[in-house]
């Protein structure tokens, strides 16, 4: 055997198709991994009960009835944040935008929950 | 066919179901993540003695393996029964179309390729019809697909050639 003919014959289309097909992969690896974070969806939680599921990419603004007054909350640019609170500290508010994670509000009793469920859904595949 | 033919292609089909025996139980960091060495198998006889034997070949490899593993007829037999039918195919196609352009390496890539398509867009129309699965998951596949293949290639190009030059002495 004679290793040395391991790249005998090679032609220029060869290296050419592997280098396109690499960074063709390499790129729908990156513009998939934008399609991935994209799905997550807004969970709204008052006094325990989970009362609104969102998509986070529509732009929305909704008001939420707490144990003290209404939260206005704000979906924007794939960015959630509450606008307002009848709260006293205003930590929530203060919190600012967040695209993933969760703000608590404890005075009012709402929790805003940024994430996907959906991933239970599927638990395998082999093929 | 003449007896000497068929010789042949049961001798290369065993040590294509060989390979991809030993393949099954080389442990793998992904389940569905192949080697594909098999593949060599039928490339080299693509080369050598043409598009109908090296399919012969292919579908002998696939249809015993699978009895072997014990998936005959399951959805893993479908998937890849038909990959290796279609991928064999384009590589003979390209084999014979353009002979000049490309060498195994790059026939090999594009086989690979096109096996990864196959089971994908099968595996979406019959088995999961979750389109953003499909989407996560085929570029990862084709890149891991694309090396595999140049591997492939690569060790198709040296057994190639070195039969060739060992095929040219006995006729000398």
């Amino acid at each position: 055997m004679n290793f040395k003919s391991i790249f005998e014959n090679s032609k220029p289309l060869d290296y050419f198709i592997f280098i396109f097909l690499i960074i063709f992969s390499l790129f729908g690896i990156l513009i998939t991994r934008q399609i991935k974070t994209d799905n997550s969806n807004v969970y709204i939680e008052v006094d325990g009960k989970l009362i609104y599921i969102l998509p986070i990419n529509k732009d929305k603004k909704i008001l939420v009835k707490g144990a003290l007054g209404l939260t206005e909350i704000e979906i924007k640019n794939k960015m959630v944040r509450i606008v307002d609170s009848p709260c006293k500290n205003k930590n929530c508010v203060k919190q600012g935008w967040i695209n993933k994670g969760t703000i608590i509000c404890l005075p009012n009793r709402v929790i805003v929950r940024v994430g996907n469920d959906n991933k239970h859904k599927i638990d395998g595949f082999t093929g | 066919m003449a007896s000497q033919d068929r010789y042949r292609i049961v001798l290369l089909s065993t040590y294509a179901i060989g390979l991809h025996s030993i393949e099954n139980l080389l442990p793998s960091p992904l389940p569905w993540l192949r080697l594909g060495i098999a593949n060599i198998i039928s490339l080299i006889t693509l080369l050598l003695y043409g598009f109908k034997p090296a399919i012969t070949v292919t579908l002998i490899r696939i249809i015993v393996s699978s009895i072997i593993s014990g998936t005959f007829l399951g959805p893993a037999f479908i998937l890849s029964f038909s990959a290796g039918l279609l991928s064999t195919s384009v590589m003979g196609i390209l084999a014979q179309l353009l002979p000049n352009l490309l060498s195994p390496i790059g026939i090999s890539i594009i086989g690979a390729f096109c096996h990864n398509i196959t089971q994908l867009l099968l595996a979406y129309f019959i088995f999961i019809h979750n389109i953003e699965v499909i989407l996560i998951l085929s570029p990862i596949i084709i890149l891991l697909g694309t090396i595999t293949g140049a591997l492939n290639g690569l060790i198709t190009n040296i057994i190639f050639n070195n039969l060739k030059k060992s095929l040219k002495r006995v006729k000398m």
